[in-house]
């Protein structure tokens, strides 16, 4: 999936997110979960805020530049709108991130396969293991944020860092999820509903594809006419809601994973 | 000497940086980032660091091009420092 793609699906996942979750507020019983500062959307001057496309690829690529270098002087201030889906998109951009491309390691960040997995359920496992190892920081990290954290000193000591790898943690998960969705990236059995996503039928090695084609297959399903961006929105919006509930039941084990896995990750029984 | 290395190697990032740019669309380039060549070289300096099995990709996208990068700033810093130590015999 493209910059911009991931950016587009975050924001409307976001937005979704928290319509939802105002919603089940009383399930969740703290409706300041559901309006974390971590949850606001990035919004810069898009040409199309629906479809991918390159300018807004380029621009999107150009504003996370300045944002990048600029990183160490934030570094003390509250999250800025936006962050959660400006680290989603940074997956393919950091300066620290990028080399994880041409990495066997790094496969999974994009939910994609290595040569050097047997099977594409050796791939899978390492994927999914690793949104759901994200998603379970994410509750770790804001847990200690909201329950375990005593401020010390007269002004306290700020959870600001905290909130940041957080929300970096969920990033990871969110970009890898989104992808899962990109043909470009997976083959999942041919569906008709967003919210009955196929089972997951292969998962493909970039070294091995035509890489014009799989940059058509990124802008295609990171726009949001896109039967799979349509999926990726849901799935990312419920991996939130799925987050923010495990917390606001106090619980520091994301729960709920399973059944979640199922519904929006699963493996086709077909997969070799 | 120092202050014209800086000045020649300064030109060639700018070069560096405006080839790909400008030719972008006929050099490796990953699907999901444009520009990867342009940061290939900083990129060769802490490829090590990761520790992990390269793909096919890393030659091409990293490797090469930070290489190429690397050895014409080499060979512009000693080019610099010969002309400079020959003026001074002469």
């Amino acid at each position: 999936m493209k910059l911009d793609g991931h950016a587009k699906l975050t924001n409307a996942a976001i937005l979704s997110f928290s319509v939802n979750c105002a919603k089940a507020t009383e399930i969740l019983q703290k409706d300041t979960m559901c309006r974390l500062p971590q949850f606001s959307t990035l919004n810069i001057d898009w040409k199309d805020w629906m479809n991918s496309n390159e300018k807004d690829n380029s621009n999107l690529a150009y504003y996370l530049a300045v944002q990048e270098a600029s990183i160490i002087g934030e570094s003390m201030h509250p999250l800025q709108r936006g962050y959660l889906t400006r680290e989603t998109v940074a997956v393919d951009i950091e300066p620290l991130k990028l080399p994880l491309h041409v990495l066997a390691s790094g496969q999974k960040y994009h939910f994609m396969r290595d040569k050097s997995d047997k099977t594409v359920k050796n791939a899978y496992n390492k994927a999914s293991a690793f949104v759901h190892a994200n998603a379970q920081r994410w509750v770790e990290k804001m847990h200690y944020v909201l329950y375990q954290h005593r401020p010390q000193g007269r002004s306290g000591h700020s959870t600001i860092a905290q909130r940041r790898d957080a929300a970096s943690c969920l990033a990871l998960a969110l970009h890898s999820l989104q992808d899962s969705f990109s043909p470009a990236h997976t083959r999942r059995a041919s569906y008709k509903t967003p919210n009955q996503p196929g089972a997951i039928e292969d998962m493909y090695i970039y070294s091995e594809q035509d890489h014009n084609k799989h940059s058509a297959h990124d802008y295609e399903s990171g726009s949001r006419q896109s039967l799979h961006a349509q999926s990726a929105v849901l799935a990312s919006a419920d991996l939130m809601k799925l987050c923010v509930a495990s917390v606001s039941r106090k619980s520091k084990t994301l729960s709920g994973w399973n059944s979640y896995r199922e519904k929006w990750i699963k493996l086709s029984p077909k997969a070799a | 000497m120092i202050k014209k290395a800086f000045i020649y190697i300064g030109a060639w990032v700018l070069i560096w940086v405006f080839i790909w740019i400008v030719f972008g669309g006929y050099l490796p380039k990953h699907a999901h980032f444009d520009y990867f060549g342009i940061v290939s070289p900083l990129l060769l300096l802490i490829l090590p660091f990761y520790g992990s099995q390269l793909t096919d990709d890393a030659y091409s996208l990293i490797i090469f091009p930070g290489v190429l990068f690397w050895a014409v700033t080499i060979l512009i810093a000693v080019i610099v420092k010969k002309k400079s130590t020959s003026g001074a015999s002469d």
